[in-house]
Protein backbone atom coordinates (compact mmCIF):
# COMPACT_ATOMS: atom_id res chain seq x y z
CA UNK A 1 0.00 0.00 0.00
CA UNK A 2 2.45 2.44 1.04
CA UNK A 3 4.50 1.71 -2.33
CA UNK A 4 1.27 2.38 -4.56
CA UNK A 5 0.96 5.65 -2.58
CA UNK A 6 4.33 6.52 -3.18
CA UNK A 7 4.50 5.54 -6.91
CA UNK A 8 0.43 7.21 -7.75
CA UNK A 9 1.95 10.62 -6.10
CA UNK A 10 5.28 10.44 -7.96
CA UNK A 11 3.37 10.36 -10.88
CA UNK A 12 0.75 12.75 -10.12
CA UNK A 13 3.73 15.72 -9.13
CA UNK A 14 5.62 14.41 -12.61
CA UNK A 15 2.32 15.28 -14.61
CA UNK A 16 1.32 18.43 -12.65
CA UNK A 17 6.07 19.20 -13.29
CA UNK A 18 5.49 19.02 -16.51
CA UNK A 19 2.42 20.87 -17.03
CA UNK A 20 4.06 23.96 -15.25
CA UNK A 21 7.04 23.50 -16.95
CA UNK A 22 5.07 23.32 -20.67
CA UNK A 23 3.09 26.57 -19.49
CA UNK A 24 6.52 28.10 -18.32
CA UNK A 25 8.12 27.64 -21.35
CA UNK A 26 4.97 29.27 -23.31
CA UNK A 27 4.75 32.09 -21.19
CA UNK A 28 8.73 32.52 -21.66
CA UNK A 29 7.92 32.43 -25.84
CA UNK A 30 4.94 34.52 -25.70
CA UNK A 31 7.01 37.33 -23.54
CA UNK A 32 9.91 36.96 -25.95
CA UNK A 33 7.54 37.54 -28.54
CA UNK A 34 6.41 40.67 -27.53
CA UNK A 35 9.65 42.08 -26.60
CA UNK A 36 10.75 41.29 -30.51
CA UNK A 37 7.20 43.21 -31.88
CA UNK A 38 7.72 46.05 -29.40
CA UNK A 39 11.42 46.49 -30.49
CA UNK A 40 10.61 45.78 -34.22
CA UNK A 41 8.25 48.79 -33.97
CA UNK A 42 11.43 50.84 -32.31
CA UNK A 43 13.76 49.44 -35.42
CA UNK A 44 10.92 50.61 -37.83
CA UNK A 45 10.74 53.72 -36.56
CA UNK A 46 14.06 54.77 -36.53
CA UNK A 47 14.15 53.50 -39.63
CA UNK A 48 12.26 55.95 -41.01
CA UNK A 49 14.09 58.62 -39.10
CA UNK A 50 17.09 57.51 -41.14
CA UNK A 51 15.94 57.35 -44.51
CA UNK A 52 14.15 60.71 -43.94
CA UNK A 53 18.15 61.81 -43.47
CA UNK A 54 19.59 60.43 -45.85
CA UNK A 55 17.49 61.78 -48.50
CA UNK A 56 17.17 65.33 -47.30
CA UNK A 57 20.86 65.28 -48.71
CA UNK A 58 19.54 64.59 -51.79
CA UNK A 59 19.04 68.05 -53.84
CA UNK A 60 15.85 66.32 -55.85
CA UNK A 61 14.01 63.48 -54.70
CA UNK A 62 13.31 62.77 -58.43
CA UNK A 63 16.54 60.95 -58.61
CA UNK A 64 15.49 58.43 -55.85
CA UNK A 65 11.78 58.05 -57.57
CA UNK A 66 13.44 56.58 -60.86
CA UNK A 67 13.76 52.69 -61.10
CA UNK A 68 17.25 51.76 -60.70
CA UNK A 69 18.54 48.60 -61.87
CA UNK A 70 17.00 46.14 -61.29
CA UNK A 71 13.75 48.15 -61.26
CA UNK A 72 12.79 47.60 -57.71
CA UNK A 73 15.49 49.95 -56.29
CA UNK A 74 15.50 53.54 -56.07
CA UNK A 75 17.29 55.52 -59.16
CA UNK A 76 19.76 56.86 -55.94
CA UNK A 77 20.34 54.27 -53.04
CA UNK A 78 21.06 55.13 -49.70
CA UNK A 79 24.91 54.76 -48.22
CA UNK A 80 23.38 51.83 -46.33
CA UNK A 81 22.64 48.91 -48.42
CA UNK A 82 23.31 45.10 -48.62
CA UNK A 83 25.61 43.80 -51.40
CA UNK A 84 22.49 41.92 -52.53
CA UNK A 85 19.27 41.77 -53.35
CA UNK A 86 18.99 38.37 -51.50
CA UNK A 87 20.84 39.05 -48.26
CA UNK A 88 21.37 37.08 -45.47
CA UNK A 89 18.71 37.24 -42.80
CA UNK A 90 20.51 37.46 -39.31
CA UNK A 91 17.90 34.78 -37.90
CA UNK A 92 19.22 32.75 -40.57
CA UNK A 93 18.44 31.78 -44.41
CA UNK A 94 17.97 34.29 -47.07
CA UNK A 95 15.82 37.41 -47.61
CA UNK A 96 14.25 37.91 -51.26
CA UNK A 97 13.52 41.77 -50.96
CA UNK A 98 12.55 41.83 -54.63
CA UNK A 99 9.53 39.43 -53.89
CA UNK A 100 9.33 41.68 -50.85
CA UNK A 101 9.07 45.19 -53.32
CA UNK A 102 6.79 43.11 -55.13
CA UNK A 103 4.55 42.20 -52.34
CA UNK A 104 4.50 45.77 -50.80
CA UNK A 105 3.57 46.86 -54.20
CA UNK A 106 0.84 44.17 -54.76
CA UNK A 107 -0.64 45.85 -51.38
CA UNK A 108 -0.40 49.04 -52.12
CA UNK A 109 -2.26 48.62 -55.66
CA UNK A 110 -5.38 46.24 -54.04
CA UNK A 111 -6.06 48.97 -51.99
CA UNK A 112 -7.36 50.64 -54.65
CA UNK A 113 -6.63 54.51 -53.80
CA UNK A 114 -7.39 56.98 -56.08
CA UNK A 115 -4.68 59.59 -57.07
CA UNK A 116 -1.18 59.26 -58.41
CA UNK A 117 -0.48 55.40 -58.74
CA UNK A 118 2.50 54.61 -56.47
CA UNK A 119 5.96 52.79 -57.15
CA UNK A 120 7.59 51.68 -54.20
CA UNK A 121 11.73 51.51 -54.91
CA UNK A 122 14.04 50.01 -52.50
CA UNK A 123 16.02 52.54 -50.95
CA UNK A 124 18.17 51.19 -48.02
CA UNK A 125 18.30 47.83 -46.68
CA UNK A 126 21.00 46.28 -44.20
CA UNK A 127 20.80 44.56 -40.80
CA UNK A 128 19.79 46.88 -37.92
CA UNK A 129 23.77 46.10 -36.57
CA UNK A 130 24.34 48.12 -39.67
CA UNK A 131 22.30 50.69 -39.66
CA UNK A 132 23.23 51.27 -35.53
CA UNK A 133 27.11 50.05 -35.34
CA UNK A 134 27.66 49.12 -31.75
CA UNK A 135 27.83 45.90 -29.52
CA UNK A 136 23.93 45.72 -29.24
CA UNK A 137 22.70 43.00 -30.38
CA UNK A 138 19.97 42.54 -32.62
CA UNK A 139 18.79 40.08 -35.03
CA UNK A 140 16.09 42.12 -37.39
CA UNK A 141 16.59 43.61 -40.93
CA UNK A 142 16.06 46.68 -41.95
CA UNK A 143 14.50 48.21 -45.23
CA UNK A 144 13.03 51.14 -46.24
CA UNK A 145 11.20 51.99 -49.93
CA UNK A 146 10.56 55.65 -51.05
CA UNK A 147 7.02 56.30 -53.30
CA UNK A 148 5.77 59.57 -54.66
CA UNK A 149 2.74 60.60 -52.97
CA UNK A 150 -0.46 60.19 -54.74
CA UNK A 151 -1.07 63.71 -54.63
CA UNK A 152 1.52 64.44 -56.92
CA UNK A 153 -0.81 64.78 -59.58
CA UNK A 154 1.85 64.46 -62.48
CA UNK A 155 0.49 60.84 -62.91
CA UNK A 156 4.40 59.97 -62.94
CA UNK A 157 5.59 57.89 -59.93
CA UNK A 158 9.25 58.21 -61.60
CA UNK A 159 9.10 62.50 -60.65
CA UNK A 160 8.10 64.34 -57.69
CA UNK A 161 6.67 68.06 -58.66
CA UNK A 162 5.02 68.85 -55.73
CA UNK A 163 8.31 68.22 -53.04
CA UNK A 164 6.73 65.68 -51.00
CA UNK A 165 7.31 61.67 -51.02
CA UNK A 166 6.69 58.91 -48.78
CA UNK A 167 8.72 56.48 -46.71
CA UNK A 168 7.39 52.94 -45.75
CA UNK A 169 10.11 51.30 -43.39
CA UNK A 170 10.00 47.84 -41.93
CA UNK A 171 11.78 45.35 -39.53
CA UNK A 172 11.65 42.08 -40.17
CA UNK A 173 12.14 39.53 -37.97
CA UNK A 174 12.01 35.68 -37.20
CA UNK A 175 9.70 33.89 -37.19
CA UNK A 176 7.60 35.76 -39.51
CA UNK A 177 8.06 39.20 -37.62
CA UNK A 178 7.47 42.10 -39.86
CA UNK A 179 6.51 45.55 -38.50
CA UNK A 180 6.07 48.72 -40.71
CA UNK A 181 5.31 52.10 -40.33
CA UNK A 182 5.26 54.84 -42.87
CA UNK A 183 5.89 58.52 -43.12
CA UNK A 184 5.27 61.57 -45.44
CA UNK A 185 8.11 64.08 -46.12
CA UNK A 186 8.01 67.09 -47.88
CA UNK A 187 10.90 69.63 -49.08
CA UNK A 188 10.27 73.37 -48.65
CA UNK A 189 12.83 75.74 -50.64
CA UNK A 190 14.31 78.76 -48.05
CA UNK A 191 13.73 81.95 -49.45
CA UNK A 192 16.98 83.50 -50.42
CA UNK A 193 18.18 80.15 -51.71
CA UNK A 194 20.18 77.52 -49.60
CA UNK A 195 19.21 74.23 -49.77
CA UNK A 196 15.78 73.64 -49.42
CA UNK A 197 14.23 72.31 -45.93
CA UNK A 198 12.87 68.90 -45.00
CA UNK A 199 9.88 68.72 -43.08
CA UNK A 200 8.73 65.37 -41.49
CA UNK A 201 4.70 65.91 -41.77
CA UNK A 202 3.57 62.57 -40.36
CA UNK A 203 4.51 58.92 -39.25
CA UNK A 204 1.71 56.79 -38.77
CA UNK A 205 2.65 53.11 -37.86
CA UNK A 206 0.89 50.41 -40.43
CA UNK A 207 -1.70 48.07 -38.96
CA UNK B 1 7.45 -20.45 15.91
CA UNK B 2 7.73 -17.15 13.85
CA UNK B 3 8.26 -14.15 16.19
CA UNK B 4 5.55 -11.08 15.53
CA UNK B 5 6.48 -7.16 15.93
CA UNK B 6 6.64 -5.90 19.04
CA UNK B 7 4.58 -2.47 20.24
CA UNK B 8 7.65 -0.60 19.87
CA UNK B 9 8.35 -1.61 16.11
CA UNK B 10 4.97 -1.44 15.57
CA UNK B 11 4.65 2.43 16.63
CA UNK B 12 7.89 3.46 14.96
CA UNK B 13 6.91 1.86 11.56
CA UNK B 14 3.37 3.66 12.26
CA UNK B 15 5.20 7.19 12.15
CA UNK B 16 7.15 6.78 9.41
CA UNK B 17 4.20 5.98 7.26
CA UNK B 18 2.19 8.93 8.56
CA UNK B 19 5.38 10.81 8.34
CA UNK B 20 5.87 9.92 4.98
CA UNK B 21 2.42 10.38 3.43
CA UNK B 22 2.25 13.33 4.96
CA UNK B 23 5.46 14.87 2.99
CA UNK B 24 3.98 13.36 0.03
CA UNK B 25 0.65 15.24 0.50
CA UNK B 26 2.27 18.39 0.99
CA UNK B 27 3.79 18.36 -2.09
CA UNK B 28 0.72 16.84 -3.74
CA UNK B 29 -1.36 19.73 -2.20
CA UNK B 30 1.39 22.46 -3.16
CA UNK B 31 1.71 20.49 -6.70
CA UNK B 32 -2.29 21.16 -7.05
CA UNK B 33 -2.23 25.11 -5.88
CA UNK B 34 0.58 25.79 -8.53
CA UNK B 35 -1.40 23.93 -11.22
CA UNK B 36 -4.11 26.08 -10.36
CA UNK B 37 -2.62 29.40 -10.35
CA UNK B 38 -0.20 29.31 -12.99
CA UNK B 39 -2.11 28.99 -15.90
CA UNK B 40 -4.82 31.96 -14.28
CA UNK B 41 -1.15 33.87 -13.79
CA UNK B 42 0.13 32.88 -17.17
CA UNK B 43 -3.52 34.43 -18.50
CA UNK B 44 -3.16 37.25 -16.54
CA UNK B 45 0.13 38.37 -18.09
CA UNK B 46 -0.81 37.75 -21.91
CA UNK B 47 -4.29 39.69 -21.30
CA UNK B 48 -1.80 42.49 -20.09
CA UNK B 49 -0.04 42.22 -23.21
CA UNK B 50 -2.83 42.16 -25.35
CA UNK B 51 -3.70 45.11 -23.55
CA UNK B 52 -1.10 46.97 -23.60
CA UNK B 53 -0.42 46.48 -27.11
CA UNK B 54 -3.79 47.95 -28.30
CA UNK B 55 -3.38 51.09 -25.79
CA UNK B 56 0.15 51.96 -26.80
CA UNK B 57 -0.29 51.51 -30.65
CA UNK B 58 -3.30 53.86 -30.39
CA UNK B 59 -1.31 56.50 -28.63
CA UNK B 60 1.49 55.75 -30.54
CA UNK B 61 -0.58 57.07 -33.51
CA UNK B 62 -1.51 60.50 -31.58
CA UNK B 63 -0.85 63.82 -33.20
CA UNK B 64 -0.45 62.59 -36.82
CA UNK B 65 -2.05 65.61 -38.77
CA UNK B 66 -2.29 66.57 -42.01
CA UNK B 67 0.50 65.31 -45.07
CA UNK B 68 -0.11 68.40 -47.18
CA UNK B 69 -1.64 71.83 -47.56
CA UNK B 70 -0.93 74.94 -44.79
CA UNK B 71 -1.83 72.74 -41.97
CA UNK B 72 0.32 70.07 -42.65
CA UNK B 73 2.02 68.34 -39.72
CA UNK B 74 1.94 67.00 -36.53
CA UNK B 75 -1.75 68.20 -34.75
CA UNK B 76 0.27 69.38 -31.84
CA UNK B 77 0.78 72.65 -33.87
CA UNK B 78 -2.84 73.23 -33.36
CA UNK B 79 -3.79 71.70 -30.39
CA UNK B 80 -2.87 69.27 -27.82
CA UNK B 81 -3.32 65.73 -29.68
CA UNK B 82 -2.85 63.74 -26.37
CA UNK B 83 -4.91 65.30 -23.05
CA UNK B 84 -6.10 63.78 -19.74
CA UNK B 85 -9.80 63.08 -19.99
CA UNK B 86 -12.14 64.39 -17.54
CA UNK B 87 -12.89 60.67 -16.46
CA UNK B 88 -9.63 59.73 -15.31
CA UNK B 89 -8.57 58.82 -18.86
CA UNK B 90 -6.42 59.99 -21.59
CA UNK B 91 -7.82 61.34 -24.96
CA UNK B 92 -5.56 60.75 -27.77
CA UNK B 93 -6.34 62.72 -31.21
CA UNK B 94 -4.46 61.46 -34.74
CA UNK B 95 -5.57 61.68 -38.73
CA UNK B 96 -5.78 57.99 -39.66
CA UNK B 97 -5.47 58.34 -43.89
CA UNK B 98 -3.41 60.15 -45.73
CA UNK B 99 -6.21 60.33 -48.41
CA UNK B 100 -9.23 62.14 -46.79
CA UNK B 101 -7.91 65.15 -45.89
CA UNK B 102 -9.64 68.34 -47.14
CA UNK B 103 -10.46 72.53 -46.49
CA UNK B 104 -13.75 73.88 -45.66
CA UNK B 105 -15.26 75.44 -49.01
CA UNK B 106 -17.96 77.36 -46.76
CA UNK B 107 -17.68 78.66 -43.00
CA UNK B 108 -19.00 75.99 -40.55
CA UNK B 109 -20.48 76.46 -36.98
CA UNK B 110 -22.76 75.28 -34.30
CA UNK B 111 -25.92 75.81 -36.62
CA UNK B 112 -24.17 74.03 -39.37
CA UNK B 113 -24.30 70.35 -39.70
CA UNK B 114 -23.44 70.38 -43.72
CA UNK B 115 -19.89 70.36 -44.37
CA UNK B 116 -18.84 71.97 -47.53
CA UNK B 117 -15.18 70.78 -48.64
CA UNK B 118 -12.50 71.64 -51.08
CA UNK B 119 -10.60 69.08 -51.73
CA UNK B 120 -6.48 69.99 -51.22
CA UNK B 121 -3.48 68.79 -52.24
CA UNK B 122 -3.50 65.20 -51.08
CA UNK B 123 -7.35 64.63 -51.93
CA UNK B 124 -7.79 62.19 -54.46
CA UNK B 125 -8.74 64.05 -57.57
CA UNK B 126 -11.02 61.19 -58.67
CA UNK B 127 -13.09 60.21 -55.12
CA UNK B 128 -16.27 61.70 -54.28
CA UNK B 129 -16.15 63.77 -50.95
CA UNK B 130 -12.18 63.68 -51.17
CA UNK B 131 -12.23 59.70 -50.15
CA UNK B 132 -14.55 60.57 -46.91
CA UNK B 133 -17.28 57.98 -46.14
CA UNK B 134 -20.05 57.56 -44.73
CA UNK B 135 -20.02 55.76 -40.75
CA UNK B 136 -16.29 57.46 -40.46
CA UNK B 137 -15.09 59.94 -37.94
CA UNK B 138 -13.55 63.40 -39.55
CA UNK B 139 -12.10 66.27 -37.27
CA UNK B 140 -12.15 69.75 -37.93
CA UNK B 141 -9.80 71.97 -36.78
CA UNK B 142 -8.39 75.71 -37.68
CA UNK B 143 -5.09 77.68 -36.90
CA UNK B 144 -6.32 79.36 -33.70
CA UNK B 145 -6.47 75.97 -32.30
CA UNK B 146 -10.50 74.90 -31.97
CA UNK B 147 -10.87 71.90 -33.00
CA UNK B 148 -14.19 69.18 -33.08
CA UNK B 149 -14.67 65.33 -34.05
CA UNK B 150 -17.58 64.58 -35.75
CA UNK B 151 -19.48 61.36 -37.16
CA UNK B 152 -20.17 61.48 -40.66
CA UNK B 153 -23.38 60.53 -41.65
CA UNK B 154 -23.58 60.87 -45.03
CA UNK B 155 -21.73 62.39 -48.17
CA UNK B 156 -22.26 63.93 -51.54
CA UNK B 157 -19.81 64.76 -53.88
CA UNK B 158 -18.99 67.80 -51.92
CA UNK B 159 -20.33 67.91 -49.03
CA UNK B 160 -20.16 66.10 -45.76
CA UNK B 161 -23.49 65.45 -43.59
CA UNK B 162 -22.18 64.99 -39.83
CA UNK B 163 -24.41 63.94 -37.20
CA UNK B 164 -23.99 67.37 -35.29
CA UNK B 165 -22.82 70.15 -35.55
CA UNK B 166 -19.28 71.55 -34.63
CA UNK B 167 -19.14 73.08 -31.48
CA UNK B 168 -16.80 75.86 -32.35
CA UNK B 169 -17.20 78.17 -35.48
CA UNK B 170 -14.73 77.27 -38.71
CA UNK B 171 -13.87 79.85 -41.43
CA UNK B 172 -13.13 79.15 -44.99
CA UNK B 173 -10.23 76.67 -45.13
CA UNK B 174 -10.16 75.53 -42.02
CA UNK B 175 -8.62 71.60 -42.33
CA UNK B 176 -10.80 68.69 -42.50
CA UNK B 177 -9.48 64.95 -41.87
CA UNK B 178 -10.44 61.45 -41.31
CA UNK B 179 -9.39 60.66 -37.98
CA UNK B 180 -9.83 58.92 -34.89
CA UNK B 181 -10.02 60.57 -31.32
CA UNK B 182 -10.22 57.83 -28.70
CA UNK B 183 -10.45 58.11 -24.89
CA UNK B 184 -9.02 55.15 -22.88
CA UNK B 185 -10.47 54.77 -19.31
CA UNK B 186 -10.86 52.34 -16.67
CA UNK B 187 -14.65 51.71 -15.44
CA UNK B 188 -13.86 50.87 -11.68
CA UNK B 189 -17.63 49.57 -11.50
CA UNK B 190 -17.33 47.06 -14.03
CA UNK B 191 -13.18 46.57 -13.40
CA UNK B 192 -12.69 47.18 -17.25
CA UNK B 193 -10.11 48.72 -19.53
CA UNK B 194 -12.57 50.58 -21.97
CA UNK B 195 -12.18 52.85 -25.30
CA UNK B 196 -14.46 55.07 -26.07
CA UNK B 197 -15.08 56.52 -29.32
CA UNK B 198 -15.65 60.19 -29.20
CA UNK B 199 -17.55 60.75 -31.68
CA UNK B 200 -19.83 58.40 -30.88
CA UNK B 201 -19.33 58.17 -27.66
CA UNK B 202 -19.53 54.58 -27.48
CA UNK B 203 -17.74 52.09 -25.11
CA UNK B 204 -15.87 49.44 -26.24
CA UNK B 205 -14.51 46.58 -23.64
CA UNK B 206 -10.82 46.42 -24.00
CA UNK B 207 -10.22 44.00 -21.10
CA UNK B 208 -11.41 42.69 -18.19
CA UNK B 209 -9.89 42.53 -14.25
CA UNK B 210 -8.29 45.80 -14.63
CA UNK B 211 -8.79 47.90 -11.31
CA UNK B 212 -6.98 51.16 -11.92
CA UNK B 213 -4.95 53.30 -14.65
CA UNK B 214 -3.04 56.40 -13.79
CA UNK B 215 -0.97 58.23 -16.34
CA UNK B 216 1.85 60.70 -15.61
CA UNK B 217 2.36 63.40 -18.36
CA UNK B 218 6.21 64.21 -19.91
CA UNK B 219 7.59 67.16 -22.15
CA UNK B 220 10.85 65.42 -21.77
CA UNK B 221 12.32 62.83 -24.42
CA UNK B 222 15.63 62.39 -23.20
CA UNK B 223 15.93 62.00 -19.67
CA UNK B 224 15.53 58.27 -18.77
CA UNK B 225 13.81 59.57 -15.70
CA UNK B 226 11.76 62.97 -15.98
CA UNK B 227 9.88 64.48 -13.97
CA UNK B 228 6.23 64.41 -14.99
CA UNK B 229 4.44 67.69 -15.86
CA UNK B 230 0.95 68.88 -14.83
CA UNK B 231 -1.07 68.62 -18.26
CA UNK B 232 -3.39 71.25 -16.77
CA UNK B 233 -0.41 73.82 -17.19
CA UNK B 234 0.50 73.30 -20.59
CA UNK B 235 -1.13 70.76 -22.57
CA UNK B 236 0.65 71.00 -25.39
CA UNK B 237 4.20 70.30 -24.11
CA UNK B 238 3.48 66.57 -23.65
CA UNK B 239 5.77 64.68 -25.23
CA UNK B 240 5.71 61.40 -23.59
CA UNK B 241 3.51 59.53 -21.14
CA UNK B 242 3.93 56.65 -18.60
CA UNK B 243 0.69 54.97 -18.13
CA UNK B 244 0.50 52.36 -15.07
CA UNK B 245 -2.77 49.66 -14.72
CA UNK B 246 -3.48 47.55 -11.86
CA UNK B 247 -4.84 44.48 -12.89
CA UNK B 248 -6.91 42.83 -10.38
CA UNK B 249 -5.75 39.54 -8.42
CA UNK B 250 -7.90 36.69 -9.07
CA UNK B 251 -8.19 33.51 -7.32
CA UNK B 252 -9.25 34.97 -4.03
CA UNK B 253 -5.86 36.49 -3.89
CA UNK B 254 -3.90 33.63 -5.11
CA UNK B 255 -2.77 35.32 -7.93
CA UNK B 256 -1.65 38.97 -6.88
CA UNK B 257 -2.72 41.99 -8.50
CA UNK B 258 -0.35 42.91 -11.32
CA UNK B 259 0.91 46.49 -11.73
CA UNK B 260 2.07 47.27 -14.95
CA UNK B 261 4.00 51.03 -16.51
CA UNK B 262 4.31 51.41 -19.98
CA UNK B 263 5.84 54.60 -21.23
CA UNK B 264 5.13 55.74 -25.20
CA UNK B 265 6.80 58.80 -27.02
CA UNK B 266 3.81 58.95 -29.96
CA UNK B 267 6.38 59.57 -33.02
CA UNK B 268 4.34 62.61 -33.78
CA UNK B 269 4.67 64.67 -30.66
CA UNK B 270 8.88 64.75 -31.34
CA UNK B 271 8.77 65.03 -34.94
CA UNK B 272 11.70 67.50 -35.71
CA UNK B 273 9.69 69.86 -38.13
CA UNK B 274 12.76 70.55 -40.18
CA UNK B 275 15.87 68.79 -41.08
CA UNK B 276 18.22 71.20 -42.08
Amino acid sequence: MPLLTALFATALLMALGLALALLGMGETTLAARDRDARAAEYAARAATALGAAELRLLPSWSVVLRPGTPSELAGVSARVTDSSLTPAAPWGGTLDLRALTSQLQAETDAAGVPGDAMAWRLFAYAPLSRFVPGPASSRLYLVVWVSDDRADGDHDPSADTNGSIVIHAEALGSDGLRTAVEATIQRVPVTGGGPDVVRLLSVRPRP
Amino acid sequence: MTRGFSLVEMLISLALMVTLTGAVMHLVLAGQRMARVQPEAADQQQRTRVALQAFARDVARAGAGLDAGIRAGPLQQFFASVTPSADGGITVWYVSSREAQATLATTAGPTIAQLTIAPNAVCPPAQPACAFAAGTTVILFDASGCHDVLRIDTVTLTTIQVRAPPACTYATGSAVAQGEVRTYRVDRAARQLVRRDEATGIDLPVLDGVDAMDVDYFDDVVTANPAPVDPALNVRAIRRLRARMRFAASLGGLVPDLIVAIDVTPPNLVLRQVLR
